[in-house]
């Protein structure tokens, strides 16, 4: 009906030649736009699934070093505590006693023994909220904090220290590197887990009134203590380490 | 109503091109955000971890070699000559360094810290530095010739008497400290560099000045100190 009008009405047409290119121009420029939006979509689609194959390839690669890793670190500490009882054997068996004895006083003291004791257990978390305001991120648990409270357990008068299994010993440092931090060359994440081997009442104490540590739990990181009758401090067994520091300080050998 | 239905089919298609379209778009924002997950994950991080631990693994095969080699020549010669004396000797001198038993010298930096315009030293702003010191790759420490060890304390102590208790001795805070750390020629800068970043940010309250040397001598670790006798 209303064709016939526009047919029988000559003056309508250029209004219907523009709706029309208009329409067409509306669509064909929606076509492009559903084009690009699909090609976008497959690219990024190749790209993600690229990152993320190999982002697990990585994973799972890190993952088996890891696990290789924690079996040589045991088998290293086996070795190394057969190792010294060996060396004790030969001692007293070719008379040096005192010697023996004197041996395993100063590995004691370098850190190269494992240690058992009573003492306190500290863990360090960061906080569960977290806050987009905090720009000095104290929410978060720093190498500072870690450094704290191992410095403050050594003032304490601890005997041993591990932060994650790892034991503090004269080449100790603990760097930040991103969100872990470095001990003895090792990276770890959050949880921290300090322990020492201590008086574990009097150290509890310390650490609980600490005036920093509380404000650092005022702040929101997770700071918790726990005394332990009994605490297994592993040896440090980093040979590479105790070569190269006695191959730098060392001089010549004593005959 | 031909032209009617032409435009509803024309609306139709648009709105249905349209709702693609933002359908499309969400779509790609979330995979846009996938995608910056793990980009944040950042690579290069894992790639270094990967490294790190396979160069660790490798050194800790190297390790479980030698030992094992060193048990099976022990055992063997557990009645016999002197060769095994000789690995134990060369153990426990390795032992002794590692321990802080040792005098040693060497190139590194001489320390100085004062008071300033505190009235005396604090323990926080020794450890700062002696930490400092330990992070750029120190050798070996000493703080008023008291040697650094694994479980050296320092500590202030007293308050009409300030003092700075370190291996079990106190030191008055209000004097002046000499910190000494000795290192591999190649860190020496790095050292350098750290110590001048922490006394621009101890300035207002200490007075530190550091200077480098060839022969820095530290003693070793005190036989009557705490820390020794505590073993």
């Amino acid at each position: 009906m209303s064709f016939d009008k526009a047919k029988n009405n000559p003056e309508k047409k250029p209004g219907r030649l523009v709706e029309n290119v208009l329409c067409m121009v509306l669509l064909l420029m929606l076509g492009i736009f559903l084009m690009i939006q699909i090609r976008e979509g497959i690219s990024m689609q190749e790209q993600l699934s690229a990152s993320k194959q190999k982002h697990e390839a990585y994973q799972l690669q890190l993952n088996d070093l890891k696990s290789e890793n924690d079996r040589l670190k045991e088998k290293n500490t086996l070795l190394s505590e057969q190792k010294d009882q060996l060396s004790e054997n030969v001692l007293n068996e070719q008379g040096y006693s005192e010697l023996a004895a004197s041996l395993a006083d100063i590995r004691e003291l370098a850190g190269l023994t494992v240690v058992e004791g009573s003492g306190v257990t500290i863990t360090l978390s960061d906080s569960t909220i977290t806050d987009p305001s905090d720009s000095n991120q104290s929410s978060l648990i720093h190498s500072q904090d870690v450094q704290y409270i191992v410095d403050l357990l050594k003032s304490a008068g601890a005997t041993a220290i591990a932060i994650n299994g790892e034991r503090i010993v004269c080449t100790t440092s603990i760097i930040c590197t991103g969100p872990t931090i470095r001990v003895n060359n090792s990276r770890y994440p959050v949880p921290f887990v300090i322990m020492a081997v201590c008086d574990k009442n009097i150290t509890y104490d310390i650490l609980q009134n600490d005036p920093h540590i509380l404000l650092r739990i005022s702040e929101g990181v997770e700071i918790a203590f726990k005394k332990n009758d009994s605490l297994t401090i592993p040896a440090f067994s980093d040979s590479t380490v105790i070569n190269s520091l006695s191959k730098e300080l060392g001089g010549d050998k004593p005959s | 109503m031909k032209r009617k239905m032409s435009l509803s089919s024309g609306a139709i298609i648009v709105f249905f091109v349209f709702g693609l379209l933002i359908a499309l778009q969400l779509k790609n924002i979330n995979t846009s955000n996938l995608q910056a997950y793990y980009a944040k994950q950042d690579l290069t991080e894992l790639q270094d971890q990967v490294m790190t631990l396979m160069r660790e693994n490798s050194e800790l095969s190297n390790q479980n070699q030698i030992l094992s080699d060193l048990i099976a020549s022990m055992g063997d010669e557990l009645s016999g000559d002197n060769k095994s004396l000789q690995t134990i000797m060369d153990e426990k001198f390795k032992a002794e360094i590692f321990a802080g038993l040792t005098d040693v010298s060497g190139s590194g930096l001489q320390v100085v810290m004062e008071p300033g315009t505190d009235i005396s030293v604090k323990a926080s702003r020794l450890l700062l530095l002696v930490n400092e010191l330990r992070s750029s790759g120190a050798l070996a420490i000493s703080v008023n010739d008291a040697r650094i060890v694994a479980m050296t304390e320092i500590r202030d102590t007293g308050t009409a008497n300030p003092q700075i208790v370190i291996n079990g001795n106190s030191y008055p805070a209000t004097s002046q400290f000499v910190i000494r750390a000795i290192y591999k020629k190649d860190d020496i800068n790095r050292g350098l560099q750290l110590v001048n970043n922490l006394i621009e940010q101890l300035q207002t309250v200490s007075i530190i000045t550091v200077s480098p040397s060839d022969t820095i001598s530290i003693s070793k670790l005190s036989e009557d100190s705490l820390t020794n006798r505590q073993i």
